[in-house]
């Protein structure tokens, strides 16, 4: 009897003793896993869940630095996400930053069309990001973009609901929105022209969530035209991109449709 | 009463052993985190429709690579694998280190043969004590060994949609992986040499050989696993990969290797595999090539930066340099000058481009400086004007004030 009491108070021990568990990698936050694939309303006929996407574009929402002299935080995001494959449960999806204004010292101009491309996938109950390609600059004299996987990435994970391989912490360059991985890369990004640090911190989206910004894609578009401020832009067109805003002593910035017709969306 | 209480006593015991044993075994709780919140609240998405079932409780894993057949694992991720014929076969799988300590991670890569298949993708699935299938895109993958010494198997497979839940398996590779208990001198961090891999920006990669004990070797010699090698004195190297024949979603794997040899001792070997990606073309041609090196300090004083224009496409005359200053306060500066004033042509190279540096003095790099820019100005053969620009100097950014504000939490 003894040594029953004494095995029952040992092992009590032992569980209080043990070493709490280490965070899981990912994503649990999503209410989605491979239901994500076929099942529910498909406005973009992609494959995809129309919930599951928007779950997915909100939950891994990069968390973005910008340094002390930013002086173009405006913009409204938009998000479109596209079905990579079921056997290897992958999506991605691509946030349309849609910075009003690139505040640049002499190469500034309407609308900012930088942007950052996610690939993640769903395993045993989480999701986990794989790769991200930020753009920095794309298609200009001192591209800097690149595809980044996830070990190149930072991660906050003050958040208890984040963790490795969850929503990525980015560096967003003064005035220009290009974008990067750390501080580092982006010291040297367009021939080290780009200049960050962390001063003050935002979600991409700081007031609406992401709710009613899937632009679908090119071919299935479920948002383009968009009026505000009196305003229209395209944002699927291969068009110019202002902005919201015209000024006619700045050029215009060349719009996202090239960007998503290289990526495919 | 006595004997009630002793069976009792005895089935919680028998509870909490059985809870320790299972713990013991785990590799990491299948359970979400306890802090797991619902949707956002502005949204209120409609419930998901329902997961599909679960696999039988009978399907229990065991640690060893022969009960991993294909229709357990399909059963455990809910989905139909179907073989489908192909040429595409799995060479090899190449592993970081023959066996892992018990909780450590190892890093696979699979090698393949074949004609490749378009959409093809590829994909590493095994099962986990808990009775689910774990899945990882891709030719690689970091696989973290359960906390239980033992056999266990991880499968390659390279797949193809082929509509709802069937999954087309074209070609596939057993792996077993030989998890031992270690003791505390045996894990990874007490290995004598390891190479830390840093990304520097789109395929190109910083390499650092890091020695236990901080010990530096006499040399380190490098293959980059393209072909490539290089021999340094310093721990450390810069590569860049080619790969503007990948597409957007194709990825290849380096297999890098360090030895670095030292007369005190035999040469220590460290190897990781490296990761580059395909990106769509970004412009048409250029101009010219400008490369640009990060500024060094000047004995006399100053900061100098090495400047090159090469492949220069149709004839530039360069007309002027606009160096302009940006200042803590926001204030700005431009200030026009002769191009030949501030690049120092050590060499002039076809077509106008050249070989040479821009200096930055003390006075122009003054404490309010935030940044300096230049814009070099010239025209090409049809009249076009032909901009560069770079930073020669910046200072560096304050440590983060206190007292950052967080954004709204998610």
């Amino acid at each position: 009897m003894q040594r029953l009491a004494r095995t029952v108070f040992v092992s009590l021990g032992l569980l209080l003793a043990l070493p709490s568990v280490a965070r899981a990698d990912g994503l649990g936050t999503i209410a989605y896993g491979d239901n994500c694939w076929g099942s529910g309303a498909d406005a973009d006929r992609d494959g995809l869940n129309d919930d599951c996407e928007y779950q997915l574009a909100y939950w891994f929402m990069p968390k973005l630095w910008f340094d002390s002299g930013e002086s173009g935080f405006g913009r409204r995001p938009y998000y479109s996400v596209k079905n990579l494959s079921f056997s290897s449960r992958t999506v991605q999806i691509f946030y349309l930053d849609t910075f009003y204004d690139d505040t640049g010292v002499t190469t500034g101009h309407d609308g900012d069309p930088e942007f950052q491309l996610f690939e993640l996938h769903y395993s045993a109950g989480r999701w986990y990001l794989d790769w991200a390609y930020l753009s920095a600059h794309r298609k200009s004299s001192c591209d800097s973009s690149a595809w980044y996987s996830y070990s190149q990435l930072e991660y906050d994970t003050s958040d208890s609901r984040n963790g490795y391989r969850g929503w990525p912490t980015l560096y967003v360059a003064e005035d220009k929105h290009a974008t990067y991985n750390n501080l580092s890369t982006c010291d040297a990004g367009c021939l080290l022209q780009d200049y960050c640090s962390r001063t003050t911190v935002q979600f991409l989206d700081t007031t609406d969530r992401l709710v009613s910004r899937n632009v679908g894609s090119t071919t299935v578009q479920l948002i383009n035209s968009v009026v505000f401020n009196g305003k229209t832009e395209r944002i699927l067109d291969d068009a110019p991109f202002k902005g919201w805003d015209d000024q006619w002593y700045r050029a215009n910035s060349e719009g996202y449709g090239r960007h998503l017709i290289d990526f495919g969306f | 009463m006595r004997r009630r209480w002793a069976l009792v006593a005895a089935a919680g015991a028998v509870v909490l052993a059985v809870v320790l044993w299972k713990r013991g075994q785990g590799e990491t709780p299948a359970s979400p985190p306890a802090v797991v919140e619902g949707a956002p609240p502005q949204v209120a998405p409609a419930l998901p429709p329902p997961a599909p079932a679960r696999p039988p409780s009978a399907v229990v894993p065991a640690p060893a690579a022969a009960v991993q057949s294909r229709e357990v694992l399909a059963a455990a991720l809910h989905e139909e694998m179907v073989p489908v014929a192909s040429s595409t076969v799995v060479e090899a799988i190449d592993r970081d280190r023959s066996w892992v300590c018990a909780g450590e991670p190892m890093s696979l890569s699979a090698r393949l043969g074949g004609v490749p298949e378009a959409g093809a993708v590829h994909r590493w699935v095994w099962l986990t004590e808990d009775g689910n299938a774990e899945l990882h895109p891709g030719r690689t993958l970091q696989w973290k060994a359960p906390v239980t010494a033992g056999r266990y198997a991880v499968r390659f497979q390279v797949c193809k949609d082929l509509g709802g839940r069937r999954v087309g398996v074209l070609a596939e590779r057993l792996v077993e992986i030989d998890v031992r208990p270690c003791g505390p001198g045996e894990r990874q961090v007490s290995e004598p040499l390891r190479l830390i891999v840093t990304q520097r920006r789109q395929a190109a990669f910083l390499f650092q050989a890091v020695s236990q004990g901080g010990e530096r070797a006499d040399a380190y010699a490098w293959d980059f696993g393209d072909g490539a090698t290089a021999q340094t004195i310093e721990p450390q190297v810069e590569h860049a990969y080619s790969v503007q024949d990948l597409g957007t979603n194709e990825t290849r794997s380096f297999t890098v290797r360090v030895m670095a040899r030292s007369s005190r001792g035999t040469p220590l070997v460290a190897t990781a595999f490296v990761l580059a990606r395909g990106a769509p073309p970004t412009e048409g041609p250029r101009p010219a090539e400008l490369e640009v090196s990060r500024w060094s300090e000047q004995p006399e004083g100053g900061w100098r930066s090495e400047v090159v224009v090469r492949d220069v496409a149709t004839d530039i005359t360069w007309d002027r340099l606009e160096r302009v200053t940006r200042y803590w306060d926001g204030g700005v500066d431009i200030d026009t000058r002769k191009w030949s004033e501030v690049v120092r042509v050590e060499e002039g190279l076809e077509r106008g481009g050249f070989r040479g540096y821009v200096l930055v003095s003390p006075s122009e790099a003054a404490p309010d400086t935030k940044q300096i820019l230049d814009f070099l100005y010239g025209y090409d053969s049809t009249g076009q004007e032909v901009v560069f620009s770079w930073s020669p100097y910046k200072s560096e950014a304050p440590l983060m004030p206190p007292g950052v504000e967080e954004p709204p939490r998610k």
